[in-house]
């Protein structure tokens, strides 16, 4: 895998990570209860399945995306809406689990001052970043897995069936919109979808998944449903049990730095793409001052707008839409 | 401009938001509620530093839970960390009519860890001569089987599973007395020692024990459901045998089930076991499960007689 592939999984992961925790665990708990860890597996085999064909269809060839005011005006909105929607979960984890103490408007306003620095240095200096990022992001989840699977008790997730099958359907359809969506941001990479470089999004893909679906069988497997449905943050909760020898404990602030890195790069890609469609309809000459602008804009937008999971879904999935309709592939 | 912008930066992050002197806070080890007349009372045990310094009982109450840990903190003009939690105690009243509030107060605050031990108490009282209450718990659970520790997390998972839970009971002058097995919030029933004991070798917790006069070392208790009867295996590791344990377990086992199974409770917590084993089965007898279950129930007896024990030590 080369250091181009690289960057790019890191992507994957790390968006699809931000995702699932944007939705939540207990959003898909509450959904198909104990067959939360199933539906992750069925939704996963299907959305690679959807991959494959569109990676095959399109090996070879270049995403562009095309110029269309009244699609480009939509995917803004529906930017706008799912970056205030990441800022808001965003602050209030962070307010919740580190800084309780601090003002979620204050969090919001460096964690909008450092996107603006970062967007500014331009698409290469995130995905530069992004491999670090990954690689304490592994390291993290590969302790946690390590640490907290004497703890994992199987009974909690048996039955595994547990609910009516439109139920766990409809959890899949979640998950597949999970699954899906990082791949809207494939045409930023500006690369030819060359056979060596799908075959390496299709290997990052099922990692990202395998993760996925191992960490949700640890946090069922560790709280049981009742826990994990009635707890803010369960994710986070299972951080709380990680020991070791009584010498490592009460790290879960650490470990959930995590979840902070991907919502993070989530943001700033999202924000990169929001500011380079404008960029493309206007002569913006002073970028810093744009961006503060539209960062001012997010943070207003914050307090008027109030969006639910169920919202946030439909906009992730009308953005899926838009990509279909304005990405072409072009052959060389 | 950019550099002095940077500095501005680096003064917020220097991580010392939370940062609060350690004398000023108040480390909170043991938290009893009560409440009463539609006050919520609450008595705490902090850890101290100074060691000689006399143990106290702070106490302290208000109209909410809330109320009440926060007149604590005006009180001790300390702030009240509950992140060191090792033992709450609940009066009877409180589980009865507030349970709810306690739970969303713990659940709420995201200091709270809820790794610590939950019991059952007589009043506030049992704080003032108790300096380290979940140690005798734990003691009593390891050397007589007669109650039996839970944790805040098992306990909340058993009451939204509507599953019986069952808490310690601790009385006045550090005495541990049973468990206490709550149904529904309304419907609590008291254990008397032998029948925790019971509960306790079903439950396959017994590390050691006497169960009437019989020193018990060991046991293993194993589930298997087979067209429609539980077949329950004990083996049990004792240094007396009086040849006739084995019958006396299985009758007190069945006698103890059927007594609450006339008051609809299933005590030994089987109907989850058997829904764990077999799924289909659990939701065709859903409504009448406890009345449909065959107990069959074989106690092996393995014997160390003294001899056995001189034996091993050479």
């Amino acid at each position: 895998m080369n250091w181009k592939d690289l960057k790019l999984n890191s992507v994957i992961f790390l968006i699809t990570n931000a995702l699932f925790f944007l939705i939540g665990i207990g959003t898909f708990s509450k959904i198909s209860l104990k067959s939360t860890v199933i539906s992750i597996l069925i939704s996963s085999c299907f959305s690679y399945f959807l991959l494959s064909l569109y990676l095959k269809k399109n090996e070879d060839c270049k995403l562009i995306q095309k110029n269309s005011i009244f699609i480009d005006t939509i995917k803004c909105v529906l930017l706008l809406i799912l970056l205030n929607y990441t800022l808001n979960k965003t602050s209030a984890f962070i307010t919740y689990n580190v800084v309780n103490s601090l003002s979620i408007y204050l969090v919001s306003t460096f964690f909008l001052i450092i996107s603006v620095f970062i967007v500014k240095k331009g698409f290469p200096t995130i995905t530069k970043s992004l491999f670090l990022y990954l690689l304490l992001d592994i390291f993290l989840i590969v302790i946690t897995f390590v640490l907290l699977f004497p703890k994992m008790n199987f009974n909690n997730i048996l039955p595994i069936i547990d609910t009516k099958y439109e139920n766990i359907g409809l959890s899949s359809l979640i998950y597949l919109c999970v699954s899906l969506t990082p791949f809207i941001y494939l045409p930023l990479f500006k690369e030819k979808l060359s056979q060596k470089r799908c075959k390496s999004i299709r290997k990052g893909f099922l990692t990202t998944h395998a993760f996925i679906f191992f960490y949700t069988l640890v946090v069922f497997s560790i709280l049981g449903i009742n826990l994990v449905n009635i707890y803010p943050y369960p994710e986070v909760a299972i951080f709380k049990k990680v020991s070791f020898l009584n010498i490592i404990d009460r790290v879960e602030s650490i470990f959930s730095i995590s979840y902070f890195l991907s919502l993070f790069i989530f943001f700033i890609i999202s924000f990169y793409e929001l500011f380079n469609i404008i960029k493309k309809y206007f002569n913006i000459k002073k970028e810093t001052k744009s961006l503060i602008l539209l960062a001012f804009l997010i943070f207003v937008s914050n307090e008027i707008l109030e969006i639910s999971v169920s919202g946030f879904l439909i906009v992730l999935s009308l953005l899926f839409i838009c990509f279909f309709i304005t990405t072409k592939s072009q052959r060389n | 401009m950019r550099k002095l912008l940077i500095i501005v930066l680096l003064v917020f992050v220097t991580g010392c938001v939370n940062y609060v002197e350690l004398s000023d806070i108040e480390v909170i080890e043991n938290l009893a509620i009560d409440y009463e007349d539609k006050m919520y009372k609450i008595a705490v045990t902090t850890v101290s530093k100074d060691k000689e310094k006399e143990y106290k009982v702070k106490k302290a109450q208000g109209n909410t839970l809330n109320n009440a840990i926060q007149n604590l903190k005006m009180k001790e003009n300390k702030k009240i960390y509950i992140a060191h939690l090792n033992l709450l105690l609940l009066t009877e009243d409180v589980v009865e009519s507030n349970l709810d509030d306690v739970i969303k107060f713990f659940l709420n605050n995201s200091e709270s860890r809820n790794d610590f031990d939950i019991a059952i108490t007589e009043g506030l009282d049992v704080l003032d001569d108790a300096k380290d209450i979940k140690n005798t718990i734990k003691i009593i659970e390891e050397d007589l089987a007669t109650t039996k520790s839970i944790l805040f997390e098992e306990f909340l998972s058993d009451i939204l599973d509507e599953n019986p839970t069952y808490l310690p009971v601790v009385l006045t002058n550090n005495k541990i007395d049973g468990i206490m097995v709550i149904k529904t919030f309304k419907d609590m029933i008291s254990l008397k020692e032998e029948e925790c004991i019971l509960y306790n070798f079903m439950d396959n917790s017994i590390k050691q024990t006497t169960f009437r006069e019989i020193p018990v070392l060991s046991s293993m208790t194993s589930y298997n459901f087979k067209d429609g009867t539980l077949n329950i295996d004990i083996n049990l590791t004792t240094s007396v045998n009086d040849g006739k344990i084995e019958k006396k377990l299985e009758e007190a086992i069945k006698e103890m089930f059927n007594k609450y199974k006339k008051k609809n409770i299933d005590i030994f917590n089987i109907g989850n076991k058997i829904c764990n084993k077999n799924t289909n089965y659990c939701k065709k007898h859903q409504e009448s499960l406890l009345k449909d279950i065959k107990l069959f129930i074989d106690v092996k007896l393995e014997n160390k007689t003294v001899n056995d024990m001189e034996v091993n030590l050479k």
